[in-house]
């Protein structure tokens, strides 16, 4: 009987250790990601998901403010493709970010706009001319490629995309291999290309934010 | 000159477009028919300040175009699409949705409207012409500004008090054009500042389809930040 109960009791303690460790994926998270209408209020609410237990975000304030002592501070919007926290002029966040643009050269007014954040990115595509209103136009739909594998990004918002941890992981590893998002729109299909510097600072910022250790 | 005062007419209608409205607050769906009073419309000498928040738009507007109002008065230009529902983001009253309809006779009187989730904005100009065979011909433009609009609603229609081209949008109005039998031109009547006189005029099938999406049941709410669910 005593047996019993020891190898009872053993077995409890095993198991509770792995039971707090069970950490999901916010792949599996993003509706609830959505409800909670930021990536630190769903840190607050399921603390177990691999992306809060591992990474940087407002959920550890003093880990992101050593983070934020290795890159630039831009009010507003930091430049093109640069990694920088940028403080946003509304709320005052320091939130990180890598912008970059793709358009032709001979037509500089219209092409994308890329805003790579953590987990998600957004994009749109502008036309404008001299005298008209500038024109946004969101994706309803948006892949990207890269290393030969093909991603479906999940739509946030408008304009909004969640990256998905495999996307993440494979910029970690390869931060020089070409991106390219192919983005549905209701004037066509359009490819976008992500410069190499671009790609490049993307990863600095997921490897500064410990997202390498998400994966 | 009637170029310069057709285009001058037109850019000032495009320009008054039917983004939220100072009168509106909150969206169709929240304001009633007796609440909703357009403060332009009050005629008083009293000095007034209203504050009124910028709207947003919710989810489920990603396919329209996104359209920044960033050209001010010296750009007359405006190549905006009619008969489309377009997403406007107005850097005064924020954002919005809209239809832009025009109604004329090619070199003639025009009529033209823009169909806002938050306001009506109905205006134009008619043309009379003078003279002709031997004598020189004389045209002239005169402005108008509709003040009274009448929409069908099934077996009733209804009657809209505006003033200065302006509608203040109630639910009533936005189910009465959301519920418009699809597939066909609609017919609208208005009546301008200063005259009794209740003109018919068509709106395009399009404009008719675009009121679906304008006008769609939904209550303003803040849309998530993409910032914040990506950090």
């Amino acid at each position: 009987m005593a047996t019993a109960v020891a190898l009872s009791t053993g077995l409890t303690l095993a198991s509770a250790p792995a039971q707090s460790f069970q950490a999901i994926s916010l792949d599996d998270r993003i509706l609830e990601l959505k409800q909670a209408g930021s990536l630190a209020a769903l840190c607050a609410q399921e603390p177990q998901v691999k992306e809060c237990r591992f990474a940087i975000g407002d959920w550890n304030p003093d880990e992101l403010e050593r983070a934020k002592l290795a890159v630039p501070t831009c009010f507003d919007q930091c430049m093109l493709d640069v990694f920088g926290f940028y403080k946003d002029s509304e709320t005052l966040r320091e939130i990180p970010a890598v912008r970059t643009k793709d358009f032709d050269a001979a037509a500089p007014s219209r092409g994308f706009e890329i805003t790579f954040y953590p987990v998600a990115l957004r994009l749109f595509r502008y036309e404008g001319c001299a005298g008209c209103a500038l024109v946004y136009q969101y994706p309803t739909r948006l892949t990207a490629q890269m290393g030969g594998q093909s991603f479906s990004l999940p739509i946030l918002a408008r304009g909004g995309y969640y990256v998905p941890s495999g996307l993440r992981r494979l910029i970690i590893n390869s931060p020089v291999s070409p991106l390219s998002f192919r983005a549905t729109t209701s004037e066509g299909e359009f490819t976008v290309n992500i410069s190499s510097k671009a790609v490049s600072e993307y990863a600095k910022m997921l490897r500064l934010l410990k997202y390498d250790q998400v994966l | 000159m009637i170029n310069i005062i057709s285009s001058i007419g037109f850019g000032a209608l495009l320009a008054i477009s039917a983004t939220p409205g100072l009168a509106q607050v909150g969206n169709a769906g929240g304001a009633s028919s007796a609440a909703a009073q357009n403060v332009f419309c009050e005629k008083n000498l009293r000095a007034t300040v209203t504050r009124v928040s910028k709207s947003v738009l919710p989810s489920g507007y990603s396919d329209l175009k996104d359209v920044q109002l960033n050209s001010d008065f010296r750009f007359p230009k405006n190549d905006l699409p009619y008969s489309q529902a377009l997403a406007l983001n107005d850097p005064v009253r924020g954002q919005s949705v809209t239809v832009y309809d025009q109604n004329f006779v090619p070199g003639g009187s025009k009529v033209s409207s823009a169909w806002g989730r938050y306001e009506i904005t109905l205006g134009g100009y008619w043309l009379l012409s003078a003279g002709g065979g031997l004598a020189e011909r004389i045209a002239t433009f005169i402005p108008f500004e509709a003040d009274i609009l009448w929409i069908p609603d099934g077996n009733s229609f209804l009657v809209i008090k505006g003033c200065n081209g302006r509608f203040t949008v109630t639910s009533e109005i936005a189910a009465a054009l959301r519920n418009y039998p699809a597939g066909r031109n609609g017919y609208i009547r208005f009546s301008t500042e200063g005259t009794g006189s209740a003109v018919l005029s068509e709106i395009g099938k399009d404009t008719v389809a675009a009121w679906k999406k304008v006008y769609a049941n939904w209550a303003p709410e803040a849309p998530p930040r993409i910032e914040s669910l990506g950090f």
